[in-house]
């Protein structure tokens, strides 16, 4: 049988790609761990993204609400939007909104730094002179994003759910406290284990997506920006893919 | 070195911050289900429970006290119900309380609720089993109202039937519009008023009356209250009955006597029919009358004359005087 050759190059990449990953548990469990690099891309990756996502998650927030309000009214149920917002945020818009801006300011910039590093042939460099760029390099990276999306995600919940309650209170009126004392009114666990189960998920996926695609650089500068550029596509639609995999098996297990 | 520092004091405020959040958001969801703090465990048992799943609120009085921590089947018309609830609650549930399933609002959640017993009874312990009331069923609900609603029809039909036929009787309205007639009203109401007043009197006296006779005064009392007299009365009339039989006997024998008597009449015999037949008897007694009245009229000359005399009227004057001395 023979196959075209866009469907080898899709293949060929993910047996690459499941190589790396791999290797990520195996180099993360070697000893030498590279704890300074790790907490500065901890620093870079969490600290400085948090503006970003608190500001789409506000504004989602803001926005949702203001949208929503009107049918809610219709039906009779304005009381219940700090309800529908914070089960809707928590559940599905925090996570994923979360790991697309993410994926957007991370993943990019891990491509296009370790494929810059890659063309400029430091990473090569790395290898000479005894240093693991592997470990140094990805997992510290990997592991910064796949801890640091959570708790992205988990503030981005609170900004977007604040944004919910000045959007509600442009028109309406209702306390601070009660919006909250609502939103967890109808708020179980099954709705927040999941959701943050998940954020670990899209945020290793960013991140080895991320490094993946730059570590493997080819032809030079273009493919820099090649990289870059793919990074942010294939692990947004990884992020998609895992989301509806997660859905369905807590759908199977019935916390949903 | 510094900023490595400060960047390090950033992230850590950073990452501490989002496990705040996670942390508190688990605390208010596990305290909304009561999973922290002090709690105590209620059962109750329903015929169905219409819906109501784990983690659905359960409220005393309206106060939200705890949740539904499980629900097992017993058999096909019983369904146990575990509620845990609050331990600060607990003083407060007697153990005749009442176990209710309901909705938050028309389109809400399933919740217990739990309403306090009417009998007193000491506060429930852990484990205890609640009384259950069935609940008000939104079908059967409708169903009445449904029914209520037909019957609602028919009478406002038959209302408006009414109305109409009222509104348009010309007598109804003339009556209405008489303004005569309120003063005519009133008028007659007093005079009921007086009739009423006069009839109370009578009704008074008439009452007194009936007291006296039961009592035994005047006649008629007499006669109803004593038992002599009613004998007697009794006796009269039996007298009376007998005279009113020889009455009868009396007027026969009139009867025979003047039968008799016109029979003779007819037959001239005797002297009454004579008398009265007769015309030459007739003519003599007719001389025999004259003759009386022709006597008497000389009989009153002859004393006229006889006052006249002078030694008569000397006498008569003496007697006169004698009879005024004695009297002085």
């Amino acid at each position: 049988m023979k196959l075209s050759k866009t469907t080898t190059e899709v293949f060929n990449e993910v047996g690459e790609l499941t190589y790396f990953t791999a290797r990520f548990f195996r180099e993360i469990f070697s000893p030498r761990f590279e704890w300074r690099e790790f907490f500065r891309q901890c620093y870079v990756i969490g600290y400085k993204s948090l503006p970003l996502i608190g500001l789409t998650g506000f504004i989602m927030g803001l926005v949702l609400t203001i949208q929503v309000r009107p049918t809610l009214i219709e039906y009779g149920v304005e009381a219940r939007i700090p309800a529908m917002m914070g089960l809707s945020f928590v559940r599905e818009i925090g996570p994923v909104l979360s790991a697309l801006i993410f994926a957007g300011k991370i993943g990019s910039s891990m491509g296009a730094e370790l494929g810059s590093m890659r063309v400029t042939e430091q990473i090569d460099s790395m290898e000479v002179s005894g240093t693991n760029p592997y470990k140094f390099l990805v997992v510290t990276r990997v592991l910064a994003a796949t801890i640091m999306l959570p708790v992205l995600s988990s503030l981005s919940d609170v900004i977007g759910i604040y944004g919910s309650y000045v959007a509600f209170n442009i028109r309406g009126a209702m306390t601070l406290r009660l919006f909250i004392s609502e939103v967890f009114n109808y708020l179980k666990f099954s709705d927040i284990f999941p959701a943050h189960i998940k954020c670990y998920f899209f945020g290793f996926a960013v991140g080895i997506i991320g490094c993946y695609k730059g570590y493997f650089t080819r032809l030079g500068t273009a493919g820099v920006g090649r990289a870059a550029n793919s990074a942010v596509v294939v692990s947004s639609v990884l992020i998609f893919i895992l989301d509806l995999l997660v859905v369905q098996i807590t759908d199977l297990i019935g916390i949903g | 070195m510094v900023s490595q520092t400060s960047n390090n004091v950033k992230l850590g405020i950073f990452v501490l911050s989002g496990l705040m959040v996670l942390i508190m958001s688990m605390y208010m969801i596990g305290r909304n289900q009561n999973l922290f703090g002090s709690n105590f465990s209620l059962k109750a048992r329903f015929k169905a429970v219409s819906g109501l799943t784990d983690g659905n609120n359960v409220r005393f009085s309206g106060i939200n006290a705890g949740t539904v921590k499980g629900i097992q089947i017993i058999n096909d018309t019983c369904i146990e119900v575990n509620m845990v609830l609050n331990k600060k609650l607990q003083s407060f549930i007697s153990k005749s309380a009442l176990a209710e399933i309901g909705n938050e609002g028309l389109m809400g959640n399933k919740v217990i609720n739990l309403t306090p017993g009417t009998i007193p009874a000491s506060p429930v312990e852990d484990g205890d089993m609640l009384q259950s009331k069935a609940e008000v069923n939104t079908g059967s609900m409708l169903e009445t109202f449904s029914r209520t609603n037909d019957n609602v029809e028919v009478i406002s039909s038959d209302l408006k039937f009414a109305l109409k036929r009222l509104n348009s009787s010309k007598p109804l309205w003339e009556i209405l519009e008489d303004t005569s007639l309120s003063r005519d009203i009133t008028v007659t109401l007093r005079n009921f008023r007086k009739s009423s007043e006069s009839f109370t009197s009578s009704a008074s006296d008439l009452k007194d009356m009936i007291s006296s006779i039961k009592k035994g005064e005047g006649v008629a009392g007499m006669l109803i209250a004593d038992k002599k007299e009613a004998e007697n009365l009794k006796a009269t009339l039996e007298h009376l009955n007998k005279v009113s039989a020889n009455a009868d006997k009396l007027t026969a024998r009139l009867d025979s006597l003047a039968g008799a008597l016109q029979q003779d009449m007819k037959e001239g015999k005797g002297t009454i029919p004579m008398l009265m037949k007769d015309p030459e008897t007739a003519n003599r007694i007719q001389k025999s009358l004259s003759n009386i009245e022709q006597g008497s009229a000389t009989f009153n000359e002859e004393m006229q004359s006889l006052r006249q005399n002078r030694f008569i009227k000397k006498y008569m004057k003496k007697e006169k005087e004698a009879a005024g001395g004695t009297k002085k």
